[in-house]
């Protein structure tokens, strides 16, 4: 009998995976090189802690015995979860963590959503909800920022009967724009305890604002309330991919049942509970993106660049040229920034703060593109 | 062998798929000719009528000897009756979004009475046209309306590939509508960022394009009957953080194409395509689409062959009697074969004018002649 050398995806892949358009990340640096001909690489695309790993972690990953690479990690995290535990006042079992706050992501709308469902969020923002909602086949209703900021009132008007989860990432990314606890309580308190709502807070170690809410404090007051948090941006394990959740223990014990366990690695374990009591690396990472902000922002308001400059470790600019021409001309120069197109932000850039010597170096290549640009 | 029919409301297209080794598609071209005293010509009549019977058809040698051709007929439509042009007051804030068939109707009548026939491609002379298109999912269109449901401007595109998007306009319907223009911009941009597409294209790009929103890929020349030959911008972005690509070229294209990437910043590693000596077709194919309206042609390889240079010649021969005043041929650089064609177009009349990147498998040069200067 012939056997068909052709699979038929058609039929085989659902519609919704079929129409999902995967993300291509950035390629490695040395095949950027290849491409581009620098001789060094500033990253400041991916909001990576200009400081690099605390050095407690940096101690602990040392430390690590090789060998034990033998064995598996603890397939729940239990000493991270005991170590978050203790420092946020809650119970073990209120925190999940995974393989990067991305792989939380899908737990979340695993465990919730089923066809026919809906998420809704901004439409400028982190990207992956949309992604993860997308290919499981979920619709999502992407309301558009007002001021750089999401808008309440038409989150609140988008969600219907079937809308399980609102994401809100809080300080938004790229925007850096906050909602202040009254406002968070408020949107809170008007959503109800029939939608579940994540509060995602990748960079909230970042803003100092009196005014900002701590999501994980507020979880005794919203029994639907989901946190997310990250050990990839002002803790600078990017690398390791770790990533965790809070919640309520009824929440938790449902999102548990779509974890994968054993997904997150020894040494990222190792690292992230070591880093998780270095308080002196994050005021220290603090201080700097702030300084060189503040070096930064003025410097791009005299050239007459529009800059969107709030929370978080990054700012936007809005460039007087497309902001594709602009990643490929600051490459060249051996400068790597966000291209915001993808956000569907024409024309901005998204830059990370970095070192002053990387900020530097950001400045001059800028002044050379603009120059090329006129 | 099997056939496909695949109706639209505005066209109907055929797809034939055979195994056809020995098949001889030499009179699709459109310089074939059939003389009743030659038997071996009269045994083509049969393509040949077929070809000319519809307004574009494609060839796809596939693996293992077998062809797939695709012919196209496109339902003729009415031209729709410019609107009158007068100055108009547009109420309320503009409202960027997707269009009824009574706005379609409005922005193809407001196109007819605002902008030349350089401006917009022929098929915009029909609202109906327009209107079957958008159902059909080949074009997508976005409106600019005030709360009177005006139309103010508009603008719309479609896939020219997986990866290439094109975009036609925008089109401004009235004064001081530059925040219009980019309202319009950013919709269709914010549509397409993020699917497939690497980057958007525009060969029908209007002066009303908002500043910084494209590079000039290259120039090219438009005629039409009221203006006469003109040297038109084709303008190109990218909407991602392009990877950089393989393309092949030969040494008369490399210069050119080192001058274009480098101006453009776009990161391309050129690979040499030379003869192989590998077994060609006796004849080849070449596909061509003519525009009546610009009296323009596009040509592109569908099947190499032997014959190739002399079929090139003889089409340009044969556009020329059809009124054709500029020819543009279409080389994908993600095919070696293709790529090796540049020097015998070159050597022909044919001037690289400009790259489209991902606008087919891989970028395509775009190389032109000026029959009537």
């Amino acid at each position: 009998m012939m056997r068909p050398n052709t699979l038929n995806l058609e039929s085989l892949v659902p519609r919704h995976v079929q129409r999902f358009e995967p993300y291509i990340p950035s390629r490695p640096e040395e095949e950027l090189r290849k491409l581009y001909r620098f001789q060094k690489l500033y990253r400041l695309n991916n909001n990576e802690n200009p400081l690099g790993p605390s050095p407690q972690a940096l101690e602990a990953i040392a430390g690590f015995h090789p060998a034990s690479g033998c064995y598996y990690p603890s397939g729940d995290c239990f000493y991270l979860r005991q170590g978050l535990a203790e420092r946020f006042q809650l119970n073990p079992d209120q925190f999940i963590v995974g393989n990067g706050a991305n792989e939380v992501i899908g737990m979340v709308i695993h465990a919730f959503c089923q066809e026919g469902d809906n998420i809704v969020t901004a439409d400028k923002t982190f990207a992956v909800y949309e992604w993860v909602a997308s290919f499981s086949g979920l619709e999502t209703q992407l309301v558009p920022l007002q001021g750089f900021s999401y808008d309440d009132p038409e989150l609140l008007r988008r969600m219907n009967g079937k809308t399980k989860i609102v994401f809100l990432c809080n300080p938004n990314n790229p925007t850096g724009t906050y909602w202040d606890r009254s406002r968070l309580c408020r949107f809170l308190d008007a959503v109800g305890i029939q939608h579940l709502v994540v509060l995602d807070e990748a960079y909230a170690e970042y803003v100092q604002c009196p005014d900002f809410p701590d999501g994980i404090s507020l979880l005794h007051e919203y029994p639907n309330l989901i946190v997310f948090r990250t050990f990839s941006k002002i803790y600078g394990l990017a690398g390791f991919r770790i990533g965790y959740l809070a919640a309520s223990g009824s929440l938790t014990d449902m999102i548990r049942r779509t974890a994968v366990v054993y997904s997150v690695n020894a040494l990222a374990q190792v690292a992230a509970l070591a880093a998780l009591g270095d308080n002196e690396h994050i005021q220290r990472t603090r201080e700097v993106v702030q300084e060189e902000k503040n070096f930064l922002v003025p410097a791009i308001r005299k050239k007459g660049i529009p800059i969107q400059a709030d929370q978080g470790c990054f700012v936007m600019l809005r460039m007087p040229i497309n902001d594709t021409l602009v990643y490929r001309k600051m490459l060249q120069r051996g400068i790597m920034i966000r291209s915001m197109t993808g956000f569907r932000f024409p024309n901005w850039i998204r830059v990370s703060i970095g070192q002053h010597e990387a900020m530097e170096a950001f400045l001059a290549a800028l002044n050379e593109v603009l120059d090329d640009a006129q | 062998m099997k056939v496909v029919v695949l109706p639209q409301p505005h066209q109907i297209r055929l797809g034939f798929f055979f195994h056809g080794e020995q098949f001889d598609p030499w009179s699709f071209n459109i310089g074939a000719r059939i003389s009743a005293d030659d038997d071996t010509s009269l045994e083509g009549l049969g393509l040949l009528l077929a070809a000319r019977s519809v307004d574009s058809f494609t060839i796809r040698p596939q693996e293992l000897g077998n062809i797939e051709v695709w012919m196209t007929k496109k339902r003729t439509y009415p031209q729709t009756a410019p609107a009158p042009r007068e100055s108009r007051t547009f109420t309320g804030p503009l409202t960027v979004g997707s269009a009824s068939q009574e706005s379609i109707r409005m922005f193809v009548g407001n196109l007819q009475a605002f902008y030349p026939e350089s401006a917009f491609p022929a098929f915009l002379n029909s609202a109906g046209r327009l209107i079957d298109m958008l159902s059909a999912g080949e074009y997508d269109l976005c409106l600019a309306l005030d709360d009177r449901g005006q139309v103010a401007g508009g603008i719309l595109w479609n896939f020219l590939s997986d990866r290439a998007v094109e975009c036609c306009g925008p089109y401004l319907f009235g004064p001081e509508l530059e925040a219009c223009a980019q309202d319009l911009m950013d919709a269709v941009i914010n549509r397409i960022a993020k699917t497939s597409a690497v980057c958007l294209v525009s060969r029908w790009a209007t002066p009303d394009v908002p500043h910084g929103t494209f590079e000039v890929l290259g120039k090219i020349h438009s005629f039409t009957l009221a203006e006469g030959m003109a040297e038109v911008p084709v303008l190109g972005r990218f909407l991602k953080e392009d990877e950089g690509l393989y393309v092949w070229t030969t040494p008369e294209l490399e210069k050119y194409l080192g001058e274009q990437y480098g101006r453009l910043c776009i990161a391309r590693r050129l690979l040499p395509a030379r003869e192989e000596g590998e077994r060609r077709r006796r004849h080849s194919v070449i596909a061509a689409h003519i525009d009546q309206q610009h009296q323009s042609a596009l040509l592109t390889l569908a099947l190499d062959g032997e014959d190739l240079e002399s079929n090139i010649l003889q089409q340009v021969a044969s556009l020329l009697l059809h009124g054709v005043c500029v020819i543009h041929f279409e080389l994908d650089l993600a095919s070696a074969q293709k790529a090796r064609l540049a020097p015998i177009l070159m050597r022909n009349g044919f001037e690289p004018r400009l790259v489209l990147p991902h606008a087919g498998a891989g970028d395509i040069v775009l190389l032109e002649k000026v029959l009537h200067p």
